[in-house]
This record gives structure tokens, C-alpha cells and sequence, in this order.
């Protein structure tokens, strides 16, 4: 009896909810892009201007950051500890809150909102070379939302929600600080050019969670190279304006707009320069060269690889690689010297890739540059590319243990 | 009143039973393209299989669509108390269990055709028909793309004249505590290429956790297991791959009287990841590309060769 009053009620609920579910449950994948009011913010994390120079004490642990916000600099469990050797790092949210307040008004107005990113504050000309248009963008900023937000986070922090848990940690844009790039300006300028980033994000770095995203079309990557530029510019102008705001001896006609005016002038200069400082290393020496000539060239870079006064590479990828040291990276990440016994090449495995890598160095992971003259720097290529091959060590004439 | 939801069930199984009567004629809703030479087999069984379940199907749904109207509650209506039909329990447990038993064995000379080891071809015995060697290749899956080693050209003709060093190849492709082969193959990321008619020889590892080497196209899918190396063979027998400006690319058909290229987006063929795998599993794709003719594919292979082998600055 109440079997029968129930069921239409039953019955009539269930009509009114599945649809609306259903409804919703269709609307989630139709919205593409950004929400309209979403901010960037303001960065709440520590500036560090300093990594220390000694050899953590832990390794930092899945789910952990290195550098997260100053309470945690003091937790018995994070690698990273104040008073550590030479680490220095500014505390954004010492800001009084009203400068807080002028840095998202001066930022928002250079560079929008995730929905509607934009660059203002740079000549014409490199907002042209570097396709910093508005359209350009904001298709880059969808495709971004998509693929790459939950690792990189939204601004570019490398703190997306994956992020934590991947190591090493997805690359922080706002240092303006890439690795693997093919520029020969001096570490502390440069940049890379758009064609590094295009071809990180093509090919992906094998032994890292960067997959290749070869599947894009072409435009599709140069619009997320866009705004990766984008981000990186933002951030990395927040960087430098907060740590003058921060610090001791600011000049004494600092504004807070000016400073942000000034280096994002500046900033978008240094990324127009990097095509023009592109390493090119001229013909090949070993071109259509015997056998014997090759042999020659892999033996010579691995004596340059074991002498001090040549490549000397031994000195910190000891053993090879294979008991490289842990140390800190710009990032406050945990590296170490590649082991270069696995074949695995971050950066791209191509000569020319790992030529750029000895030649330029990779200086936010602390590895020098080698200025050297060509034929030494192929020789040691040469010889990187045969080392993960154990059977081909008698052929060349090298004694690994 | 409780007629009425006897007819409401017995309309949604009809409805459900026409959708899958009408997919094939949908675009995308039936299977794709089948370029397989085992496809045919597999497809076939699950036609067979598709027809047995179906006629069980409607008669089970028909039998309880038609319980549900005649026998609905009403008031005062009683209920007759059933001890049960022994025989008829009898039949409808032997048949169902001799229908199973037909599949089961039915289908073991498919299984056995894909997945046997002993079906595969060998790395270094020379096909009948054609007297070529199967293409090797070591697909080595890891979150979330598919990195792909393929010999270079030279040695693959090097092999044609003395086929041990094919063997040589798979014995060091099987070394699972080694992730590499030769110092000079070709490596590439999120592309399978073989050409038309060529037996293909996978190599399957994975460097971290489980994936599945799924090619709908080809009826194929394999477990990635870590600390495994699982071989995995295939033959496709169509091509979509068609030099466009210098550069291969997919989705064309080849038009045998015209003698021509066609664009055709059903020569699209997909590589996805079919074990769940993290975060971006949905987005572990590759492409599959078949080449016309097996020199079609050295040239790729050696265009590949060279960009990888670059010692100059290039655009890409």
C-alpha cells in the first residue's frame, strides 16, 4: 500500500534531479578557457636570491616543495633551512599591504588576467618578434589551462596541483630562467630562444614528467611558447620589482610602478636579443669522416672528460655520473650531476643539443660553461654518446668500471 | 499504474537493442577501420559473439518485459507460491554453459594467432612471401608518451643480407635492466611507422608504471608491464602515410586506379594508452603511420636519421 503512494514521489524527485544532473554533467566539458574574474595574485612565496652552497641534509619527500613560504623554512623535515650557507631569501609578504595592493593593480594592468593575458610596457617590435599578441595569447592561455596548468600552475610557479609529487619539480617560470637553451649570452641575462622552448615542449624531457607534445599541431605550440613567454615575463617582473621593494638599499626614487615599468622593459629586450646570441658552432669537423677519425675523437673527449685542465666533466659528474653529489638548483630543487652512463639526455639527445649543453653550461643547475675551442667540445660529445654503450668501450679504446 | 512501468522498461530495451541496430550507419559510432591482417578474425568474433548475446538478449528482455505487464501488482491481486521448475533450471544452465564452452574454444585460434609467442614472427627468419625480415622496434611507454627505438636504415639492410643481427637486436631489446639498444637507432616519441604488408616485431617495456599499447585500428592491445619486456607482432595491410612538401604525413589513402593520394580522415590511425596511468593518461597518444612501400619507409627513416643526428642549429 505504501509501496505505491511512495513510488511516484520517488519517481517524480528522480525526474526533476537526473536531468538537472545530466545537464551539468554536459555543460562541464563545454567551457573552455580561464573563469572571466580569475586573478593572477600576487606571490606569497619566499624570493630566493641565493640557493645555499652546501649539500642538503634530506632529500625533500614526495608531496613536499622546497620553498614554500617561510614558516616552513623552519621545519625540522625541509630540506631547505634559514642560515643555511649563503642562502638568502626576501619575505614578499613583509610588503605593507598597501604596496601588496599596487602590485596586483601595476601588474594586472601590464599583463591581465589568465583569461585575458596581455604585455604591455615593451616596444612594438618585440611584442611583434616574440608573438606577444592579444589573440595569440589568449588561445595559448586556453591550450595552457589544458595541458600544462597542473603541473606548471597557473602563474607559472611550477606549483600546479601534480606538481608536488613529480621529480624534479615542473620548471618555475618567474625567475625568467630556463636550462636548456642555445644562447650564449652571460647566465644572468640570458634567455632562450622561442625555438628552445618550442622544442622542450615538442619533444618533451625523457626522465622528467615533461611529456613530448608532439601531437599539437605547430601552431598550437607556438601559441603555448607565447605564453610561456608571457608568464615568464610576468613573473619574473614581479621578482625583480618586489626584491628592489624588499630590499635594504632601494633607490630613493623607487616607486613601485616605475620599477615594474623598468623591468619589463628591460626583460623584453633580453628575450628579443636571444636569437641573435644563438650558439652555432659552424661546420661539423668529423663530417663524413672515417672510422678511424671517429675513434680518434671519442678517445680524445674522454681523456678531456678525466683531465682537470681539459673538459675536467669528471669533477662533478664523478664516476660518470653514476655518484653525481646532490645539490640545490636556483629552483631549490634537488639535482645532481647527470649520470651519463644511462643514454638519457634532458635537454635532447641530438649533437647539437649536447654541444649547447658543454658550451653554454647549464648555470641555474650549476654546471659551467666549457669555452673551448669546437673540436674539443665535439670530441666530448662524441664520447658522451658512446659511454651508455658498454660494448662499444673496447672498440674506442675507453676502461669504465 | 504498474503496467505502465513495465512499458517504460520494455520501450528503453527497445530503444537500447535499435541504437545498436542503427550505429554502423552512425559515422564514429560503430568500430574503426580495421587495417589488421588478424583484425578480420577478431572482428568476426565479435560479430559471432554479438549475435549470440543478441538473441539471448532479446529473448530474456522480451520474456521479462512481458512478465512485468501481465503479472503487475494490483490490489488484492495474490501471489502463486513456486517451488521452483528443476528441468527448466537444467536447460537454462546447460545451454548457456555449452554456448560459453563453444566461445571459449572457439575463439582460442584467434587468441593464439595474436598473442602466442610462437605465432610471431622471428627476428631473423625471412617472411615466405615477401623474403623480408620483420621491422623491429622497441616502444618503451612511460608517463605520459610513448618513446619508440627503431634500427637505423643501414642496418636494416645490413640484416637483409645477414639476418643474426636482427636476433642480436631483440636479445639486447630484452635486456630489461637496459633501456638501449644501439648507439646509432633512430629515437622517436609518439610515432609507430611500418609499411604496408610488413610484419612488425614491438618490443614493449615500460620505464615506471603500468600502460597498455592500444592501436584501435589493428584490433591490438598489450599490457605494459615494469620489469617486463613483452613482444607484441602486427601486419597492417593499408597505408595512410603520404609525403607532403618533403614531410610525411597521415590521413591519406592511396587510390590504386588513380593512382594518387587522398585525403581521408579515417586514415587517421590512433596509438592511446589503454591502463590507466596518472594524470594524464587520456592524453597518452601516438599516431600510427603506414607507409606505401618499404623504401617509403626508409626514406622516412633516413629523414628522421638526419634530424636526429643534427650538428647544426635547425628550425626544428
Amino acid at each position: 500500500m505504501s509501496h505505491s503512494l511512495l513510488m511516484p514521489k520517488v519517481a517524480r524527485m528522480l525526474m526533476r534531479v537526473v536531468p538537472a544532473f545530466v545537464g551539468l554533467a554536459t555543460l562541464a566539458g563545454c567551457v573552455e578557457g580561464y573563469p572571466a574574474d580569475l586573478a593572477y595574485g600576487v606571490r606569497t612565496d619566499p624570493l630566493v636570491q641565493k640557493e645555499p652552497s652546501e649539500t642538503p641534509p634530506l632529500l625533500d619527500r614526495p608531496g613536499q616543495f622546497p620553498l614554500m613560504h617561510f614558516a616552513s623554512l623552519n621545519d625540522a623535515h625541509y630540506p631547505l633551512r634559514l642560515g643555511m650557507n649563503q642562502f638568502s631569501a626576501y619575505d614578499p609578504m613583509k610588503l605593507p599591504a598597501g604596496d601588496r595592493a599596487k602590485f596586483s593593480q601595476g601588474l594586472d594592468k601590464l599583463f591581465g588576467k589568465p583569461a585575458e593575458p596581455k604585455v604591455e610596457g615593451i616596444k612594438a617590435e618585440t611584442s611583434q618578434e616574440l608573438k606577444l599578441d592579444q589573440s595569440t595569447l589568449t588561445q595559448g592561455s586556453i591550450l595552457y589551462r589544458r595541458h600544462c596548468l597542473h603541473c606548471h600552475g597557473t602563474t607559472g610557479d611550477g606549483r600546479g596541483p601534480t606538481a608536488a609529487w613529480v621529480n624534479p619539480h615542473p620548471r618555475d617560470y618567474r625567475q625568467g630562467v630556463f636550462k636548456f637553451t642555445s644562447s650564449k649570452e652571460s647566465p644572468g641575462k640570458r634567455k632562450p630562444l622561442r625555438e628552445d622552448l618550442a622544442r622542450t615542449i615538442r619533444q618533451g624531457i625523457e626522465s622528467s614528467s615533461m611529456p613530448a607534445f608532439n601531437l599539437l599541431t605547430e601552431d598550437e605550440v607556438q601559441q603555448l611558447v607565447s605564453y610561456v613567454i608571457h608568464l615568464s615575463l610576468r613573473g619574473q617582473t614581479e621578482f625583480a620589482t618586489m626584491t628592489e621593494a624588499l630590499s635594504d638599499n632601494k633607490p630613493s626614487d623607487f616607486t613601485i610602478d616605475g620599477s615594474l615599468s623598468f623591468w619589463i622593459d628591460t626583460l623584453g629586450d633580453e628575450w628579443k636579443k636571444a636569437p641573435s646570441d644563438q650558439i652555432d658552432p659552424g661546420s661539423y669537423p668529423y663530417e663524413g669522416a672515417d672510422a678511424a677519425a671517429l675513434k680518434d675523437s671519442v678517445y680524445r673527449g674522454w681523456q678531456s672528460f678525466l683531465n682537470p685542465a681539459g673538459g675536467a666533466c669528471i669533477a662533478c659528474h664523478l664516476d660518470y655520473g653514476r655518484q653525481g653529489p646532490y645539490r640545490f638548483d636556483q629552483w631549490g630543487t634537488l639535482v645532481h650531476p647527470a649520470d651519463l652512463t644511462r643514454g638519457v639526455y634532458r635537454g635532447g639527445r641530438r649533437p647539437i643539443d649536447l654541444f649547447w649543453r658543454i658550451r653554454a653550461g647549464i648555470p641555474p643547475s650549476a654546471m659551467a660553461p666549457f669555452d673551448r675551442d669546437d673540436r674539443q667540445i665535439w670530441d666530448l660529445v662524441n664520447f658522451v654518446l658512446v659511454l651508455p654503450y658498454k660494448d662499444l668501450h673496447k672498440e674506442y679504446g675507453i676502461k669504465i668500471d | 499504474m504498474q503496467k505502465l512501468w513495465g512499458v517504460l522498461f520494455g520501450v528503453i530495451m527497445a530503444a537500447a537493442f535499435v541504437s545498436f541496430a542503427v550505429a554502423p550507419a552512425i559515422g564514429g559510432w560503430w568500430m574503426p577501420k580495421n587495417v589488421s591482417s588478424f583484425g578480420g578474425s577478431i572482428d568476426m568474433m565479435f560479430y559471432i559473439i554479438l549475435g549470440i548475446t543478441g538473441f539471448f538478449f532479446v529473448l530474456t528482455e522480451a520474456i521479462l518485459v512481458y512478465a512485468m505487464i501481465k503479472y503487475a501488482a494490483e490490489p488484492g491481486r495474490k501471489v502463486p507460491y513456486q517451488h521452483g521448475n528443476h528441468q527448466l533450471e537444467l536447460i537454462w544452465t546447460l545451454v548457456p554453459a555449452a554456448i560459453l564452452l563453444f566461445i571459449a574454444l572457439f575463439q582460442v585460434k584467434t587468441w593464439a594467432e595474436v598473442k602466442y609467442q610462437t605465432s610471431m614472427p622471428r627476428p631473423s627468419m625471412k617472411d615466405e612471401k615477401t623474403g623480408e625480415l620483420p621491422l623491429q622496434m622497441v616502444v618503451s611507454a612511460r608517463q605520459w608518451e610513448w618513446r619508440v627505438r627503431y634500427p637505423k636504415a643501414d642496418r636494416l639492410i645490413e640484416w637483409a643480407g645477414d639476418p643474426k643481427g636482427a636476433d642480436d637486436f631483440a636479445r639486447r631489446a630484452n635486456n630489461i635492466n637496459v633501456d638501449l639498444v644501439y648507439n646509432d637507432d633512430v629515437h622517436r616519441v609518439n610515432e609507430v611507422h611500418t609499411w604496408k604488408d610488413a610484419r612488425v616485431l614491438v618490443h614493449l617495456r615500460t620505464r615506471d608504471v603500468l600502460h597498455s599499447f592500444f592501436l584501435p585500428n589493428l584490433r591490438l592491445k598489450q599490457d605494459a608491464l615494469p620489469g617486463k619486456v613483452i613482444p607484441v607482432w602486427f601486419k597492417a595491410d593499408d597505408a595512410n602515410t603520404y609525403k607532403k612538401d618533403g614531410r610525411w604525413v597521415d590521413g591519406y589513402r592511396y587510390d590504386g586506379t588513380a593512382q594518387s593520394w587522398v585525403q581521408d580522415q579515417h586514415h587517421v590511425w590512433e596509438l592511446a594508452c589503454a591502463e590507466f596511468c596518472g594524470d594524464r593518461h587520456g592524453y597518452m597518444r601516438g599516431k600510427l603511420y603506414v607507409h606505401l612501400t618499404k623504401d617509403d619507409f626508409l626514406d622516412w627513416l633516413r629523414q628522421a636519421e638526419k634530424e636526429e643526428q643534427a650538428h647544426q642549429p635547425t628550425q626544428k
